[in-house]
């Protein structure tokens, strides 16, 4: 399994590797989003928005982490069905499945550099914003914290996968994507805090895995509070993950069945 | 000996467009078994099933004892694929990043996986071009470089849909005579499709004669030509008209 991973990822850094300016814009657009958000911040001020209370009060950290997860959250949406219809388009697909290299190991690999790639933008935004900036985040919770990142990547990628069983089938248009991403922009609370909604739509935000994460990752970087004290989001993420995640492979592999009956695979 | 493919009365329809029916056939270890027939024959979706990328609609095939219905998996290891299709490599990577992806795929690593690579890369002609990107190969250098895929692992069952298509006569009478050393190894039962029925005469031990998704012939050329009662020296075009009605 790890040699598989390991060759998914070679893979993937050599292919972007060679488009040198987009790789190297992959990682520089960090930047200018951060900027963006900070005039946005300075414009709003410290202590004007009674919403961001609950959140220390200033804009810049509390979006700060609401971009950076939800970069993370989009990969973990978009990167299964892009590179399922990328092996579509380049005929590899087929290539890839007359080899025994397994279900789990073709869908993870698929998305490792993503994940690689996301992980160090997270980083780097974080990074930026405290040594830019001067935000002060608290890293007491950080082991907690991944454990929390990797169960918004389990959650969205159930999500993700169910997207790239769409394309294994349809080949293009992916609504359930595009739909789970603007419900998660628009109310998950990542440019805003939750409060500012109507009450109904804050109760439909809750059933939303990013807004999950992204109240224990602010309550832990910004305020120090243990994950454990917010058990409930912890809970409804790991619901997300552990009963998502392997629907969501078993309907990949239904679709790939009925791609091999309707004899698809190679299709484009 | 026990053959290494053997198919079960193969059925399979595309919605109500029948493509194969009923094909019974195999192939032993140390043979290469053809499969010719005009354009639309079922050849490649034969091919396909056999490498469990299409499922059968009906039958069943065993490959090295292993159904490809119910042990897949299996089956993958025990077969390399030669896809007639040049589009299935990562164009911006070299040669040799292609083969060790789809080495590490096969679960192969370390040193003995880069000598693999270097040996096939060697016998094929490609030494020498194994660094350049794909993008800046021929396309009889994707086509052998294909080969050289499918026989990385060094399965007991090598499919070969049309494998010297695009080739140079030079490179295909190389490749002819790789296939032919393969399969006189003994260990290795080939199973290839063809339009070039010269070749096919020079190549093969066993021919499948396909037209519609039904079985026309099959058997050595001797059996073919006895079936059709044609001479001992009447070749495989003469004996392939014979069988096959459709003008293609």
């Amino acid at each position: 399994m790890i040699g598989k991973l390991w060759a998914f990822l070679h893979r993937d850094l050599f292919n972007e590797m060679s488009y040198k300016l987009s790789f190297v814009l992959q990682i520089l657009g960090v930047l200018p989003a951060i900027l963006l958000f900070y005039f946005l911040s300075v414009m709003i001020g410290e202590g004007n928005v009674a919403a961001l209370g609950q959140y220390g009060g200033e804009y810049f950290p509390f979006v700060l982490i609401g971009i950076a997860i939800q970069n993370y959250q989009t990969f973990a949406l978009m990167s299964f069905a892009s590179m399922m219809r990328e092996a579509q388009l380049s005929g590899t697909l087929e290539a890839i499945l007359v080899t025994p290299v397994g279900t789990a190991p073709f869908l993870f690999g698929s998305a490792i550099y993503s994940f690689v790639l996301n992980s160090f933008r997270i980083v780097l935004y974080l990074f930026l914003g405290v040594v830019m900036f001067d935000v002060q985040y608290d890293w007491s919770q950080l082991p907690a914290i991944v454990l929390v990142l990797l169960l918004t990547i389990a959650a969205s990628a159930s999500i993700g996968i169910l997207s790239a069983s769409f394309i294994l089938l349809f080949k293009k248009g992916d609504p359930l994507n595009w739909a789970f991403n603007m419900v998660s922009w628009l109310l998950g609370g990542v440019y805003y805090p939750l409060s500012v909604m109507p009450e109904w739509l804050q109760n439909v935000s809750h059933l939303i895995p990013i807004t999950h994460s992204l109240e224990i990752m602010r309550q832990c970087l910004i305020h120090g509070a243990s994950v454990w004290s917010m058990s409930t989001h912890v809970w409804a993420l790991a619901l997300w993950a552990f009963i998502g995640l392997p629907c969501s492979i078993t309907v990949f592999v239904m679709a790939m069945s009925r791609a091999r009956q309707q004899g698809t695979l190679g299709h484009y | 000996m026990k053959r290494l493919i053997e198919c079960e009365e193969i059925g399979k329809t595309f919605g109500k467009r029948t493509v194969l029916r009923n094909i019974s056939c195999g192939v032993r270890p140390g043979e290469i078994m053809a499969v010719v027939g005009p354009n639309g024959a079922g050849k490649t979706t034969l091919l396909k099933i056999i490498a469990t990328l299409v499922y059968p609609s009906t039958g069943d095939v065993r490959v090295t004892g292993h159904s490809v219905r119910w042990s897949p998996a299996q089956v993958r290891k025990a077969i390399g694929y030669v896809s007639a299709e040049e589009r299935s490599f990562y164009w911006r990577l070299s040669g040799i990043q292609n083969l060790r992806f789809f080495a590490a795929l096969h679960g192969m690593s370390g040193p003995a996986r880069e000598e693999r690579i270097r040996s096939l890369l060697a016998a094929v002609g490609l030494a020498e071009r194994g660094r350049d990107r794909i993008r800046n190969y021929s396309s009889g250098m994707k086509q052998i470089l294909g080969i050289a895929r499918g026989l990385l692992h060094d399965p007991p069952v090598v499919l070969m849909d049309e494998p010297t298509r695009s080739l140079s006569p030079e490179l295909a009478r190389k490749i002819r005579t790789m296939i032919k050393n393969m399969a006189g190894e003994g260990r290795k039962a080939i199973l290839l499709s063809s339009h070039n029925l010269t070749e096919v005469q020079g190549l093969a031990d066993t021919i499948l004669l396909l037209e519609s998704g039904l079985i026309r012939g099959w058997g050595t050329l001797a059996e073919l030509r006895r079936s059709a009662a044609l001479g001992d020296h009447a070749s495989l075009d003469d004996v392939f008209h014979h069988h096959i009605r459709t003008e293609e």
